[in-house]
């Protein structure tokens, strides 16, 4: 096999048992591996009503074809479980060097089940699979758990763990690897907790092999040219990493702000890239396998704040600065090193505490409520705290590792909540850029933005320039990405790799390396088989077309100021378009022949 | 006016914005202008033979000038250009 090993690792904590198993030949040509083999896979042995602590409940790790190749930034993997955040399918993915081991160790997915009945960890070295005790671990924070693990197996060992908000099952913890990279979104990390799964650590040997060698080397290095020739491929990322978003969102007016009561911060610049780069910039870091070198290894070197660590990214930099009206950098830098330590989803730990500032500020919640803390926005001290005491679940953090839409409902007031399927949804105002909304209001794993990136062409000019204030053409583009990005995520690349290359390109990778032949139509249509089970699983979970919907704020509220001043999202106008794009029903339910046509029959 | 600058093109120009108090009718005619003050490397990055540079984001008042009249978009005293090299991220 090629490509692909061939080979599903299956460990059972509720008995002990582990053992490998063939992979389905036509399964990995039709799912291709990582997002798609794992959703599959989960989809067949898991049952939609689940409940997601329950030892029934799986966790699936799995890299894709590119993972541990020469592929351009193709490195990473997924991870697959059902969600205690939206009740649905989660799907979180991260970069890293721990799927390219998993990979060499011989597996194209580890499948975890059942529940240990005391903390364990596993140890994976090529064909040996250890379970074992992780006691003396369990409490211990990313970094710590992170060293222990290679001292107790091998120091060249990667490990995935959790932290304590993972253990302590916050619905929006992450699972982490190499300290700061993160499967973040859905609360994977606290299905892992709930399975007293500490960390998987892994070391592998064995090659990869190549269908034809030379075919793969030249559309490597095609894919690799296309991306250093291009200027954010090849640079822009690198200088200023994912932060340089913060201006020019801010500068089109779509910049959410004090929990999306705003889309315009007046300063913004002081927590975007540049200030990033010439503040707290120690150097650019890359993944496995990767020319752009987005990451950010930071360090507060001083004052209250000081730190040192990775990131923060864009999101991050927006959910714990703008959203919570916050323009302190060395603050925010100080709660993504939290977030990374603690093992919490960077996104939503800022957009739930923004929430928390909104209701305080409409005096939902009180000083009473608070402990006598102090939620205004803009308080950067609280935030830092509240991360803390998020992750840890101690006084008001216990019930804000709920997520913002169920703390907002223990408050009366749900509509604070700014969410989609109550994952809390990104940095990109869906009132200034109406295409990344409708992709929010349908994505698979709730609130999310990067699985369907249209601001690629909406605001960063990048493959077609469109007007983000209109909602012409919109649907095609959310379809579009979304397939595609299944596509790429299944195969192990990093969606990244669009700033440069394009689906032509990824076709000749995929083709070459696994000797499976794929024109950039079966490409696609692979993303879209793999979009649409994610989708079948959530209607049988019981969510509905109800669930494709925005925070009531963003239909009815305008932007109060800024360049898009006025401006609301059209969401509800673009539905049934996509559903009709998708070959789904008027209630969002994939037709009998969309799904004969798609193999999922 | 007020011109705004981001990214590496702050390389260019030494500063992150400024007031922009010369006529510029059009951005056509600011084009012209950055480059005689802050030389031709800065005009040739914003653009080329008299054509957007594929490169740049120009927003005037927040919006794309692709979707205004490119570099015909007229430009008056209380208007915002902000300049950006083609950006990412996620």
């Amino acid at each position: 096999m090629f490509g692909w090993t061939g080979k599903i690792l299956r460990v059972n904590l509720t008995t002990g048992a582990i053992s490998k198993e063939n992979a389905d030949p036509t399964m990995l040509a039709e799912f291709i591996g990582a997002r798609g083999l794992a959703t599959r896979l989960f989809c067949n042995e898991v049952d939609a009503n689940v409940d997601a602590f329950s030892p029934d409940n799986k966790l699936i790790f799995s890299p894709g074809p590119f993972t541990g190749t020469f592929a351009p930034s193709g490195g990473r993997y997924h991870v697959v479980t059902k969600s205690p955040l939206t009740g649905g399918l989660a799907g979180a993915n991260s970069g890293g060097s721990f799927g390219p081991e998993l990979k060499y160790a011989g597996y194209d997915a580890l499948i975890v089940e059942g529940k240990a009945e005391r903390p364990v960890y596993l140890w994976i070295k090529d064909d040996v699979v250890e379970i074992r005790d992780a006691s003396a671990l369990w409490g211990k924070w990313v970094p710590e758990t992170t060293e222990l693990v290679r001292k107790a197996t091998d120091e060249e060992a990667k490990v995935a763990c959790i932290g304590p908000a993972g253990e302590n099952r916050v619905l929006i913890a992450a699972i982490m690897n190499e300290m700061s990279r993160a499967a973040g979104r859905g609360g994977v990390g606290a299905v892992m907790g709930s399975k007293n799964l500490k960390a998987v650590a892994v070391v592998g040997s064995k090659p990869i092999k190549v269908a034809d060698p030379k075919g793969f080397e030249a559309a490597v290095i095609k894919g690799r040219e296309l991306l250093k020739a291009h200027p954010v491929g090849g640079a822009g990322l690198k200088a200023y990493g994912t932060d340089v978003l913060v201006n020019i969102l801010n500068e089109t007016g779509a910049l959410p702000t004090r929990n999306f009561q705003d889309g315009f911060f007046p300063t913004a610049n002081k927590v975007g890239g540049e200030s990033l780069a010439a503040e707290i910039l120690t150097r650019a870091k890359g993944c496995f396998s990767c020319y752009i070198s987005c990451g950010r290894a930071t360090k507060v070197s001083s004052g209250k704040f000081k730190g040192e660590g990775e990131g923060p990214e864009y999101e991050a930099a927006w959910s714990m600065g703008p959203d919570c009206g916050i323009d302190n950098l060395q603050a925010i830098a100080k709660t993504n090193y939290l977030c990374n330590e603690l093992g919490i989803d960077s996104i939503s730990m800022g957009a739930t505490v923004a929430c928390a500032m909104d209701l305080f500020q409409a005096g939902y919640l009180t000083s009473k409520d608070t402990g006598g803390m102090d939620l205004s926005f803009g308080n950067a001290d609280t935030l830092v705290e509240l991360t803390r005491m998020t992750g840890l679940r101690e006084g008001l953090g216990d019930q804000l590792a709920l997520g913002s839409y169920r703390f907002a409902e223990l408050y009366g007031h749900p509509e604070f909540s700014m969410t989609v399927k109550k994952q809390e949804i990104p940095a990109y105002d869906p009132r200034g850029v109406q295409g990344i909304g409708l992709q929010y209001a349908t994505c698979n794993r709730g609130g999310c933005h990067v699985k369907g990136y249209t601001i690629a062409v909406e605001v960063l000019g990048n493959g077609a320039k469109l007007d983000p204030r209109t909602t012409k053409d919109k649907p095609y583009w959310v379809k579009l990405f979304q397939d595609l990005t299944a596509a790429i995520d299944a195969s192990g690349g990093c969606i990244f790799g669009t700033f440069g290359m394009g689906g032509d390109e990824y076709a000749a990778m995929i083709s070459t390396l696994t000797g499976v032949t794929y024109t950039t139509e079966d490409y696609l249509r692979a993303g879209e088989r793999i979009w649409n089970l994610e989708r079948q699983f959530n209607l049988r979970a019981g969510l509905t077309k109800a669930d494709d919907a925005l925070p009531v704020r963003l239909t009815t509220q305008p932007i109060r100021t800024g360049p898009a001043k006025g401006e609301l999202s059209h969401v509800p106008e673009m539905l049934p378009e996509y559903y009709a794009l998708r070959g789904w029903d008027a209630e969002g339910r994939p037709t009998p022949e969309r799904l004969t046509q798609l193999h999922l029959v | 006016m007020v011109v705004k600058y981001f990214a590496d093109i702050r390389k260019l120009t030494g500063c992150e914005a400024e007031t922009w108090n010369a006529a510029a009718p059009s951005l056509r005619t600011l084009v012209r202008q950055l480059g005689e003050r802050h030389g031709a490397p800065l005009r040739d990055r914003v653009a080329q033979r008299e054509e957007l540079s594929s490169t740049i984001i120009v927003l005037v008042n927040g919006q794309n000038v692709e979707h205004l009249r490119g570099l015909d978009t007229p430009l008056g005293d209380d208007d915002v250009v902000a300049i950006f090299p083609m950006v990412a991220g996620g």
